[in-house]
């Protein structure tokens, strides 16, 4: 096993609430392990935005569904990974909690707010009804005061007349008012941390704003951390505070956002940011990252981006790349620069 | 929703219409003599007095004629009397029909009572040997035919075995000498009641379980069930209230189309058993040419179809909030 990347810099002087560290993600099919994520190292701070950035399937979601023990059949974490919850007060390890355990961290304490808002909520039940009963389960009040509570977060995520959209079916509503319900129910009982997967992919670009701009105030307001995974490096540049980029279920890169965006050093990050569309560029092509993902089944020995990768050497192909640190906790896993941290030393 | 049956009930009168000509239709042309029915069997009357019977019963008018007449005494609320019953037809099918009803009312309660539970739990362990156990029972439950099943619990059960009646809903003797008691009868008929029920509850089970199974595996794998799990519910609440008030949209059509059935009888079913249900009834009348019975039996159960149908439609929008009945 090589070396991983670890994000050690902590962002302020603020607590831990979550290490994450060798998470591996298998899930079991027939043609072997697909290795969706395979050593996965971070930790997140209090009222710190986290984002994890990547392209589809490299294991950005799957990451945030074993935090909250939502993997399923054939997926399995896979022993010997560690998520260790030391949010208020506590110490959970995530990964071995039990049901009951997990079933009290979730939606109360670490909650999440999913890619799909039209097909997030539950079409039978009405949306006062689905974040009520996030609230009625995690703490002891009556049906009026999570009722006026749920009435009160809907205004906050931006609704207007919200007692008239408690009684609201999902279908009723937008996409974006969706999100916002799912983001209010997400909130309901003032998590630690809240796991934004993908959420504004689904929407349309002004939507997206609002929705972006109500998180950050929420979590400046409520101080809740936020790990937000997103394939999209505008949105990142908006929210984050440290970013992790993943790449075939490995972190490739990490780094506080001003510096990942001056200075990237991994090609698959300097690809990522090359390919994002510029005005500046107006007339050219877009620039593209040729090739493909490698199938999680079938794992190239050495490093995962080497065949896309312009600067590919020989060792490149026979062995997993070093973790090489720069200034401020900024990591990447690559040949590259592993002679200039040889001649620092 | 008032609006909406009253005018979901005027919109099926052409229907219920073109269904009684084709029934009529199809009962005149059914072979044999219809005049020998009412004669009575086995009467050897002369060609004078088949054609007094003839005339007497309006035989002898064209088919367009009897059918308007028909149709007219039929909508007064007279259906005719019963040739091999010789009873008015309205009191037959009133007296039979609930025979019927307790058999299918039984059956289908003891096939749900079953068929939820082990088809949630197929849709939660899907692909389990559990499962795939459940999925073989089910589909022998479809595919095995109930007079085949019914004569073969008749042949263990009931002949080689002896344990419980064949055939008929009450026991000979004790129907013609008296009960001693409400609770002897209740008993006498709850034993013939085991065998048919059995049979019966076996396909409705059949066709539940597979219909609650599939229709939970499609709700189980949706966004929202994920999210009622990442809210922190425990997995009873997320299946049985999150998955399966969504899975229940299409089990309501189909009770909502199985409820009728319960009065209209099966036929072959009550044949088998001897059980003196409107399906039996029906079929007897069918061998005799009772065309009186036929015709009304099978009026009957198209007015049931209509009406189980706009049963399942306002049910439908009672679980489904999506959907909405209005005028």
């Amino acid at each position: 096993m090589s070396e991983e990347i670890k994000n050690t810099a902590e962002p302020k002087a603020n607590n831990k609430i979550l290490e994450v560290d060798n998470l591996r993600v298998y899930f079991h099919t027939k043609k072997g392990d697909s290795k969706a994520v395979d050593g996965n190292h971070f930790d997140m701070y209090e009222n710190q935005t986290l984002a994890i950035v990547g392209e589809s399937g490299c294991g950005k979601s799957v990451t945030a569904m074993s935090i909250l023990g939502l993997v399923s059949e054939p997926g399995e974490i896979m022993p010997g990974s560690k998520i260790l919850y030391t949010g208020n007060g506590k110490n959970v390890d995530l990964a071995k909690a039990s049901d009951a355990e997990i079933q009290d961290i979730r939606g109360n304490e670490i909650s999440m707010i999913f890619q799909e808002p039209m097909t997030s909520l539950n079409p039978v039940f009405t949306v006062g009804e689905q974040i009520m009963e996030n609230i009625r389960i995690h703490e002891d009040i009556s049906d009026e005061e999570a009722k006026a509570r749920t009435i009160k977060l809907l205004g906050q995520v931006g609704i207007s007349r919200p007692d008239e959209v408690f009684n609201n079916y999902p279908f009723q509503m937008s996409g974006g008012m969706n999100q916002r319900v799912m983001i209010a129910m997400a909130l309901s009982c003032s998590p630690k941390l809240l796991i934004a997967d993908e959420p504004t992919t689904a929407l349309d670009v002004t939507i997206q704003a609002q929705i972006l701009m109500l998180m950050n105030q929420l979590k400046n307001e409520l101080g809740t951390s936020i790990m937000l995974i997103t394939h999209d490096l505008g949105v990142v540049a908006q929210v984050a505070d440290w970013v992790n980029v993943m790449y075939a279920g490995k972190v490739v890169e990490t780094a506080d956002v001003q510096t990942l965006f001056k200075n990237p050093k991994h090609p698959y990050t300097i690809g990522l940011m090359s390919s994002m569309p510029s005005l500046a560029t107006e007339g050219s092509r877009l620039n593209v990252i040729e090739g493909t993902v490698p199938n999680p089944v079938y794992l190239p020995k050495g490093c995962y981006f080497a065949d896309r990768c312009k600067h590919c050497m020989q060792k490149c192909l026979e062995s997993q790349p070093p973790v090489v640190e720069f200034e401020n906790g900024h990591k990447a896993a690559c040949f590259l620069y592993e002679e200039a941290e040889q001649k620092g030393e | 929703m008032l609006k909406y049956i009253v005018k979901r009930l005027l919109t099926s009168i052409p229907v219920l219409l073109i269904i009684t000509m084709v029934i009529f239709g199809v009962v005149k042309s059914m072979p044999g003599d219809e005049v020998s029915a009412y004669l009575g069997p086995g009467t050897r009357a002369t060609a004078v007095i088949r054609q007094q019977a003839r005339v007497k019963y309006g035989l002898d008018k064209p088919l367009p004629e009897q059918y308007v007449r028909w149709l007219g005494r039929t909508l007064t609320g007279n259906l005719g009397t019963s040739t091999t019953l010789r009873k008015p037809v309205g009191e037959v099918i009133g007296s039979y029909v609930w025979n019927t009803f307790i058999l299918n009312a039984a059956a289908l309660i003891i096939a749900l009572i079953f068929a939820i539970p082990i088809g949630i739990r197929q849709a939660v362990k899907k692909g389990s040997f559990e499962d795939n156990f459940w999925t073989v029972f089910s589909l022998l439950g479809i595919s095995v035919p109930t007079f085949f099943f019914g004569l073969v619990l008749i042949f263990f059960v009931g002949l080689r075995i002896d344990w419980m009646p064949i055939s008929g809903m009450r026991d000979t003797m004790l129907a013609n000498f008296g009960y001693s008691s409400i609770w002897q009868e209740i008993g006498d008929i709850l034993l013939h009641m085991i065998l048919p029920t059995t049979v019966l509850a076996f396909g409705t089970f059949a066709t539940f379980s597979r219909y609650v199974r599939n229709s939970m595996v499609e709700v189980i794998n949706q966004d929202y069930i994920r999210t009622a799990r990442a809210k922190g519910l425990k997995e009873k609440t997320v299946i049985y209230r999150h998955a399966f008030k969504n899975a229940l949209i299409p089990l309501v059509t189909l009770l909502g189309m199985y409820i009728p059935s319960l009065f209209s009888g099966a036929t072959i079913l009550e044949t088998v058993f001897v059980w003196p249900g409107i399906g039996k009834v029906l079929i007897d009348g069918i061998n005799q040419r009772d065309s009186a019975l036929v015709c009304a039996c099978l009026v009957f159960s198209a007015i049931l179809m209509i009406l189980g149908n706009l049963l399942s439609d306002v049910c439908y929008s009672l679980v489904d909030p999506r959907v909405k009945v209005d005028g």
